[in-house]
C-alpha cells in the first residue's frame, strides 16, 4: 500500500474504490439534469456531456479529481446527494476551493452526515492513482492510502 | 480561528440553535481555508433562488432559520425565479417556488430576483467585502467594482447574512487578488462571451489579467460570467479599465506568472458548427443591463421572430421597460421579455434545441448550442 499525506478538509474515515478524473468537475451540471431528478437511483448519476466522466455514478466511491469548477449551486447540490445517502463515500481533490468544500462541512454541520475530504498535491499521488484502486481515506489525519490490485 | 466574544457567544447558541449551526458552517469553512478571523459584510446575495422539490435538505435549513425568527443582519438580494409558469413541468419541478419566496420574505431579503443585483439594489463600492453566491455577481463585484468576495456557496450566503460575518480568506485578501496571467488578444472579431468561455476553460481559477480592450459594462458582465462558469474564475482584471488594474506593473506587482494570447480560431471554434433547426432563442444569462435591452429591440423593431425568442432581465428593468412602452416594440415583434433565470426554466425542457449567445447559458443548459450575436439575431429572424 502506498501512503501519502494531504491536507485534511473534512473529518470522516472511509475506504472504496476510486474513480478517478484529470478534469475539474461542475457538480450542478453534473446532478442537476431531469434524469438526476426523476429517476430513482439515478440522483449521483454524473450528467453532464462536457465531462469524461458523463454517465459515471459516484456514489460510495472516492471521488478524485482536480477541484470544483462553475456554479455556486454546487455546495448544496452536494449536501443533497450526501444527506439522501447517494454521496461519494470520500473526496479527494488538488484544489479544494469553497463550493465543494461547504458541501462536506453543511452535511456534517446541519445533517451530522460526514463524508472525508482531504487535499492533495503531491505529484505522487496523482501519478499513481488509477480509476478502480481501492483507497482508504482518513480525514482526520490528512493520510491517503492506495491499495492498487494487481 | 480567532472570534469576539460576541461571534463566539453566537456559536455558543446564545441567540438560538440555528445561529449557533450558521456560525459553525462559517468557522468550519474559514478554518479549512486558514481564515484566522470573521470580518463584517455590507451585503449578501443569495443564490437559492429555486423552488425544488428536489433540494429538500436546503429547503429544510431555512425553515430552521424562519422558525426561530431569524432575520438577516446585512442587505441581502437574491437571484431570478425559475420561470415556474412557463409550462406544466416547469410548475411540478418548481412547485415549492412560492413556499420558497414566502420564506426568503420571512428573512427579510429585498426580492429583486435578479442576478444582476449590482445594477441597482445592492451595489458595492471599492473595498468592501461581501458574502454573495452567485458566480456572476461575484465575478463582477470583484473585478468590475473592486469589491472583496469569495464564491460562496449556497446556504453558507445565508449563513453570513444572518449573522453580519464572513471568514477572511482567499480574495479578501490583498496579496490573492494580483494578476497571475497576462492574457494577450489576436482577435479580428471580438466576442466577449466565448472569450470569458474560453478563459475560463483554460485557466480553472487563476487571476487573469486581459490586456487593455475597451470592454463594456455590459460585456465585462458577460465575459466574467461565462468565466466563471466553465471555470472558477471570481476575479480577473483588464489593464486600463478595472479599478485594480490601472496598469500591468501595479495589476501583477512584477512579472505575470503566465502569459497566453487567444487567436481568433479560439473563439470560433465555440460557436455551433451547423445552423439546427432551434426550439428557442434565449438572451440574457446572466439578466440583461437596460442598455442591452435597448441594443437588441432595436435589432428587432419593426420585425417578427420565427423563432420563441426570449430576452430575459430584471424584474425592475422589465417594469421599466413596460413603463415607457419598450416591452410594446418587443411584444409586437413577437419576443418574449421575462424576468425568469433561462437557465432554469428551459432545464425541465430537456428535449428543447437552445441556441444562445451567452457562454454561461450554454455551459448549463443540456441542449444548447452556443452562437455570435449575429448568429443568434439572424436564426430568430430578426435585423442583423
Amino acid at each position: 500500500m502506498t501512503s501519502i499525506q494531504g491536507r485534511s478538509i473534512n473529518k470522516g474515515i472511509a475506504r472504496a474504490m476510486a474513480l478517478v478524473s484529470a478534469t475539474p468537475i461542475n457538480i450542478t451540471a453534473s446532478f442537476t439534469k431531469l434524469g438526476n431528478i426523476y429517476i430513482p437511483g439515478q440522483q449521483s448519476v454524473i450528467n453532464d456531456r462536457h465531462h469524461e466522466l458523463y454517465r459515471e455514478n459516484v456514489k460510495g466511491q472516492v471521488l478524485v479529481f482536480p477541484s470544483c469548477i462553475g456554479s455556486t449551486y454546487s455546495g448544496m447540490v452536494l449536501m443533497q446527494l450526501i444527506c439522501e445517502g447517494y454521496g461519494p463515500a470520500a473526496i479527494i481533490v488538488q484544489d479544494a476551493e469553497p463550493l465543494l468544500t461547504s458541501g462536506v462541512i453543511l452535511s456534517d454541520v446541519w445533517y451530522r452526515k460526514q463524508v472525508p475530504m482531504v487535499e492533495c498535491r503531491a505529484d505522487d499521488f496523482w501519478n499513481s492513482i488509477t480509476t478502480g484502486d481501492t483507497v482508504e481515506v482518513d480525514g482526520v489525519s490528512g493520510r491517503i492510502g492506495i491499495i492498487t490490485l494487481t | 480561528m480567532h472570534l469576539t466574544n460576541e461571534q463566539q457567544g453566537m456559536l455558543q447558541g446564545n441567540e438560538g440553535q440555528a445561529m449557533a449551526l450558521a456560525m459553525q458552517t462559517l468557522v468550519k469553512v474559514g478554518k479549512a481555508f486558514g481564515a484566522e478571523r470573521l470580518v463584517a459584510i455590507k451585503s449578501a446575495h443569495l443564490a437559492g433562488s429555486f423552488g425544488s422539490s428536489r433540494f429538500k435538505a436546503y429547503l429544510h435549513i431555512l425553515d430552521q432559520f424562519v422558525a426561530e425568527g431569524i432575520r438577516v443582519r446585512v442587505p441581502t438580494t437574491v437571484n431570478p425565479r425559475p420561470g415556474r409558469t412557463l409550462g406544466l413541468l416547469n410548475r411540478i419541478v418548481f412547485s415549492r417556488q412560492p413556499w420558497l419566496e414566502r420564506q426568503l420574505a420571512q428573512l427579510g431579503v429585498t426580492p429583486n430576483y435578479s442576478c444582476i443585483c449590482y445594477d441597482d439594489v445592492n451595489i458595492p463600492a471599492l473595498g468592501d467585502r461581501l458574502c454573495w453566491s452567485e458566480s456572476s455577481a461575484v465575478q463582477f463585484a470583484n473585478s468590475a467594482l473592486g469589491a472583496r468576495c469569495n464564491r460562496n456557496s449556497v446556504l453558507v450566503d445565508i449563513c453570513s447574512a444572518v449573522t453580519g460575518y464572513t471568514p477572511e480568506f482567499g480574495y479578501l485578501m490583498d496579496e490573492n487578488r494580483r494578476g497571475q496571467v497576462l492574457v494577450k488578444l489576436q482577435l479580428d472579431r471580438m466576442d466577449p462571451s466565448a472569450l470569458g468561455y474560453v478563459l475560463g476553460r483554460r485557466l480553472v481559477n487563476r487571476v487573469p489579467v486581459v490586456e487593455h480592450y475597451d470592454f463594456s459594462r455590459a460585456e465585462l458582465k458577460n465575459m466574467g460570467a461565462a468565466m466563471a462558469a466553465t471555470g472558477a474564475v471570481s476575479l480577473f482584471h483588464v489593464e486600463g479599465l478595472t479599478p485594480e488594474a490601472p496598469d500591468l506593473q501595479t495589476v501583477f506587482d512584477g512579472e505575470p506568472q503566465d502569459v497566453i494570447t487567444i487567436h481568433q480560431a479560439d473563439l470560433d471554434s465555440m460557436h455551433e458548427s451547423q445552423p439546427q433547426d432551434y426550439d428557442a432563442v434565449v438572451f440574457g444569462c446572466p439578466h440583461l443591463f437596460y442598455e442591452e435591452v435597448i441594443e437588441l429591440a432595436e435589432q428587432f423593431a419593426g420585425c417578427r421572430v420565427t423563432k420563441p425568442t426570449y430576452l430575459c432581465t430584471s424584474p425592475a428593468i422589465l417594469q421599466r421597460l413596460q413603463a415607457e412602452g419598450m416591452s410594446n416594440v418587443l411584444h409586437q415583434a413577437g419576443v418574449n421579455v421575462v424576468d425568469f433565470c433561462p437557465v432554469a426554466a428551459f432545464t425541465p425542457k430537456r428535449r428543447s434545441r437552445v441556441l444562445t449567445a451567452s457562454g454561461k447559458c450554454h455551459c448549463y443548459l443540456h441542449n444548447s448550442e452556443f452562437g455570435m450575436m449575429e448568429a443568434c439575431l439572424r436564426v430568430c429572424g430578426a435585423r442583423t
